[in-house]
């Protein structure tokens, strides 16, 4: 039996295999000003976060999420997105495995509205990031 | 085939604004108008080097390289547009529609390179994302291995800019970190300078 031997391995992931299977929600180009282009789409199908960024629409898987934080300033809502990255004293253990722990890592990324939508977002990304824990926990305790 | 013709089309946007305009494309060149501000740009086609098709946000980007540095880049064509534009580019300019392919696996590490005005973010061959450092309000190291870009809002812009982003529920990028294992990469980057 092999259940513990089981060694922290980097499980690949990918949002998309091509460009044309980006969600709808960021292709709509109907000049509207309710523009959802230049908005964070959570793509729950593909456990993807799509946000714009200098007009490319660019996913995130995740995976890469560590957490986000909602914070409220005025009119504005903050919405604050920290991803996993080596070298984060968190209470985790550090043997946490990165397939490239040489290269660059987008670390945060931080938004703003006075969209009350942003709020929605934020609602979404913890569910999909709660969804995709739990499967993850699943997916360890089959493998034993 | 082979005839140069002119074509039109619209709802196309320039560069990062916001401003829908029509695009014409004639023989000697193209220009882009917006119809409520008349705002103009134009370019001649023995400017051009080299054209690329990309997906973007607003659907699919097409960008023009000119022979003297300058990049112009026009979003909100549609997928079927490619055919159409691949021949036209061809006849009129004798150049090919290239295909530039973006990285969309979902992945937040990479390699950070400078090209020309850009911040470049990599994941193998391909590019997930880019920074136009004109648009940088503010670099700062948070540590030494850890590097934070502020990025200009509305109100850091002329009132002309803050007038058209105002009228629609963005949501803007303000800042981004990154998290840069060594020092040589550090060191070519944005020095915390305030």
């Amino acid at each position: 039996q092999q259940s513990n031997q089981r060694q922290a391995v980097f499980r690949k992931f990918e949002s998309y295999k091509r460009d044309t299977a980006l969600p709808k929600e960021a292709e709509q180009c109907n000049g509207q000003l309710n523009d959802l282009r230049l908005q964070i789409v959570v793509d729950l199908k593909n456990e993807t976060i799509v946000l714009p960024i200098f007009g490319f629409a660019v996913p995130f898987h995740i995976s890469t999420l560590k957490n986000a934080t909602k914070t409220e300033e005025g009119e504005y809502v903050y919405l604050r997105l920290n991803f996993l990255t080596p070298g984060q004293a968190t209470g985790k253990k550090e043997d946490m495995p990165f397939d490239d722990p040489n290269a660059n890592f987008v670390r945060a990324v931080t938004y703003r509205s006075t969209d009350l939508y942003l709020s929605e977002i934020y609602k979404k990304i913890l569910e999909l990031k709660k969804a995709a824990t739990k499967k993850e926990v699943e997916r360890k305790e089959m493998a034993d | 085939m082979g005839e140069t013709t002119s074509v039109q089309m619209q709802n196309i946007y320039f560069g990062l604004g916001n401003e829908p305009g029509v695009l014409k494309f004639a023989p000697t060149g193209l220009g882009w108008k917006t119809p409520e501000t008349d705002r103009v740009v134009t370019a001649s086609s023995e400017e051009f080097r080299k054209i690329q098709w990309l997906r973007v946000a607003r659907n699919y980007q097409l960008r023009i390289q000119l022979k003297n540095g300058n990049v112009m880049k026009f979003d909100g064509f549609i997928k079927d547009d490619y055919d159409t534009l691949k021949d036209l580019i061809r006849a009129n300019y004798k150049l090919n529609l290239e295909i530039k392919e973006l990285s969309v696996k979902g992945w937040n590490w990479g390699k950070t390179e400078f090209q020309g005005s850009q911040l470049l973010f990599n994941v193998g061959n391909k590019t997930m994302f880019e920074l136009p450092l004109n648009q940088v309000a503010n670099t700062s190291l948070a540590n030494k291995n850890e590097v934070g870009i502020e990025f200009m809002q509305p109100e850091q812009m002329d009132e002309d800019a803050q007038r058209k982003i105002k009228r629609q529920t963005t949501h803007e990028l303000v800042e981004m970190r990154f998290f840069i294992p060594g020092t040589t990469l550090v060191k070519s980057g944005e020095d915390g300078e305030t």
